[in-house]
């Protein structure tokens, strides 16, 4: 089994601190053009442009979905109480992304009326429907079972799959290519409106769910005994599921399927420190932000003049991270 | 002060519980004794209101359990389940403070008041260790210091659903005889136990439940007979209380009426 966790959370969070800038550098550097700081001085220069209209506003999108996924990974998993819950393995990003390229193709009515609130709103309520349905369904006395979540999740993902086709095979090409670009998941073709929508559902999420940090570690001890220390237990699944949904809901719907990093990064913090959630939870906000970015910067560089699909990068680290928990699963039973 | 009274309690179209009326005075040790499936896990979540009872009420200083909101609950009331369901490596005094919660102690308060349960329950040297790592029986201790934390000023009720499971036979004691000060102090402990002769040992009031329904209750000088008790488990058996001493012996060799 993990150990308890040795490192201290404050040892944790000023080496995260520490890295932040020297990512944030990183992938504000990174790029066919080559920028220095007086550039950005230059307010007519290309490099200004570069910086204020595409580079910035992407790195301020990798941070926030990172942070994000990180958050809800965590707290999902704790709901669940199962460390391999992860909002894309149990098809709540799948739900999400049905919902989303439903609006794409159907909506045109609805997002001329609503503007760009149509697509998390929808991706909201998709993952929604989702995460309530799988816990609904797999929920037992010892939590949610591993086999009966990813049986749920496979079951949400094939229909949320055949869903997507359907609705790409009755889509013109303008929508076909716009849906199969968002679902590869990508932050590279948002602007700045897209930084302020999610920046507006992120600080709500965050806040709120970083809040139910030792409700979440007492949850652990399972139902029942969290209810005799006093916690409204179906108040609380309530909040933890809105508040989780509306996070995945929002990623998805500017990033399309980014899968994987609220599988991997709540477990690497956990492996760091334990599974305390009161600190697990920024920490993995903070931990996915980084993450992200990095992966970010990957998928410019790695094909480069060409770019990797974000979503392409997170699940090749993401993919085999599972699987090697699984089979290490397998061994510690 | 604690009433109970269930008329009938049904679930999943059985009667798991009926005709039972019980009275506890604000301090003393109760076990319940019975046979598997009487119906005593039941019971006590009935009493820690975790259940809702159709025809019958539980009532805590005279006001019904279910009208006292969770939070000032868990305050009055704290309880060990049968199962422990956590499977996160937390370590074994962070699983102790858990149990603080209701208390609203401080980081500090909480810490000091669970290395002292650690350490009555003999698991000071497990403090930092990993709890998924632990043994059975020592999971079981851990599980106990937890819910002792919970106990305040304000704790009126200990319910306990087998506190013994797997703890050897030193710990048994150690237990019993820790719950029974307790039971002195202004608390009503109720623990469900499996062993007769421990209960009559540590316990001043004994319930025995069969199928659902009160066969007896009261102190050794009603319950401790051979009648009663061989009737309670169908076993032959044959109590003495020698100088206050009970003792119990099943009388194995008709057993099965051969």
């Amino acid at each position: 089994m993990m150990p308890a966790g040795a490192l201290h959370p404050r040892t944790l969070l000023i080496v995260l601190l520490a890295a932040t800038p020297l990512v944030i550098w990183l992938a504000l550097q990174t790029g066919e053009l080559v920028m220095s700081p007086a550039d950005l001085w230059t307010p007519d220069s290309l490099a200004h442009q570069v910086f204020v209209e595409l580079r910035l506003p992407r790195l301020c999108l990798t941070l926030l979905a990172g942070a994000l996924l990180g958050v809800t990974g965590a707290a999902v998993q704790a709901m669940f109480r199962n460390p391999l819950a992860d909002p894309s393995l149990i098809g709540v990003s799948a739900g999400a992304g049905f919902a989303a390229v439903a609006m794409l193709v159907l909506g045109d009515a609805v997002v001329s009326q609503m503007g760009a609130v149509a697509l998390p709103l929808s991706a909201f309520v998709g993952g929604l429907l989702a995460t309530g349905l799988v816990f609904r369904i797999g929920r037992g006395v010892d939590g949610v079972s591993v086999t009966t979540m990813l049986l749920v999740g496979i079951a949400i993902n094939a229909i949320a799959a055949s869903g997507i086709s359907a609705l790409k095979y009755f889509s013109d090409a303008f929508t076909l290519r716009q849906v199969v670009f968002w679902l590869m998941g990508g932050l590279q073709h948002q602007g700045w409106q897209a930084v302020w929508t999610l920046m507006l559902i992120a600080l709500p999420v965050l806040v709120g769910l970083f809040s139910q940090g030792r409700i979440l570690n007492l949850l652990l001890l399972g139902e029942r005994q969290a209810a005799l220390l006093g916690v409204s237990v179906v108040r609380c699944h309530r909040i933890l599921i809105l508040l989780s949904a509306l996070g995945v809901g929002a990623v998805v719907a500017v990033g399309g399927m980014i899968g994987f990093v609220g599988l991997v990064v709540p477990h690497l913090v956990r492996l760091l420190i334990g599974p305390d959630n009161r600190y697990l939870l920024p920490l993995a906000a903070l931990l996915g932000a980084l993450f992200l970015t990095l992966a970010d910067i990957v998928a410019r560089v790695i094909i480069s003049p060409a770019e990797m699909p974000l979503g392409v990068v997170t699940a090749l680290v993401g993919g085999p991270f599972f699987l090697m928990m699984i089979v290490y699963r397998r061994r510690g039973a | 002060m604690l009433n109970v009274n269930v008329q009938q309690f049904c679930r999943a179209g059985r009667c798991l519980l009926q005709d039972i009326e019980l009275q506890f005075a604000a301090s003393g040790f109760s076990v319940i004794l019975g046979p598997n499936g009487a119906g005593k896990s039941t019971l006590l979540k009935l009493i820690a209101g975790q259940d809702k009872i159709e025809q019958g009420r539980v009532r805590l200083d005279g006001t019904d359990i279910h009208a006292i909101d969770l939070s000032a609950r868990a305050c009055r009331l704290a309880m060990l389940t049968q199962e422990h369901p956590l499977n996160f490596p937390f370590s074994v005094l962070d699983v102790v403070r858990m149990g603080c919660y209701p208390l609203g102690l401080s980081d500090e308060a909480s810490a000091h008041k669970a290395q002292t349960l650690l350490k009555q329950m003999e698991l000071a040297g497990l403090a930092l260790r990993n709890y998924l790592t632990l043994s059975g029986g020592e999971k079981q201790r851990v599980q106990m210091a937890r819910v002792l934390a919970q106990l305040g000023e304000e704790s009126q009720l200990l319910l306990l659903d087998e506190p013994l499971t797997g703890m050897d036979l030193r710990h048994q004691h150690l237990t019993l005889d820790y719950l029974r000060q307790l039971a002195q102090t202004g608390l009503r402990v109720i623990a469900v136990l499996h062993d007769p002769l421990l209960a009559a040992q540590y316990a001043d009031h004994l319930i025995l439940l069969k199928q659902g329904q009160l066969k007896a209750e009261g102190d050794l000088t009603t319950v401790w007979n051979d009648a009663t008790l061989s009737d309670l488990y169908d076993l032959p058996l044959r109590v003495s209380l020698d100088a206050g001493i009970p003792r119990l012996e099943a009388l194995a060799d008709n057993l099965f009426g051969a």
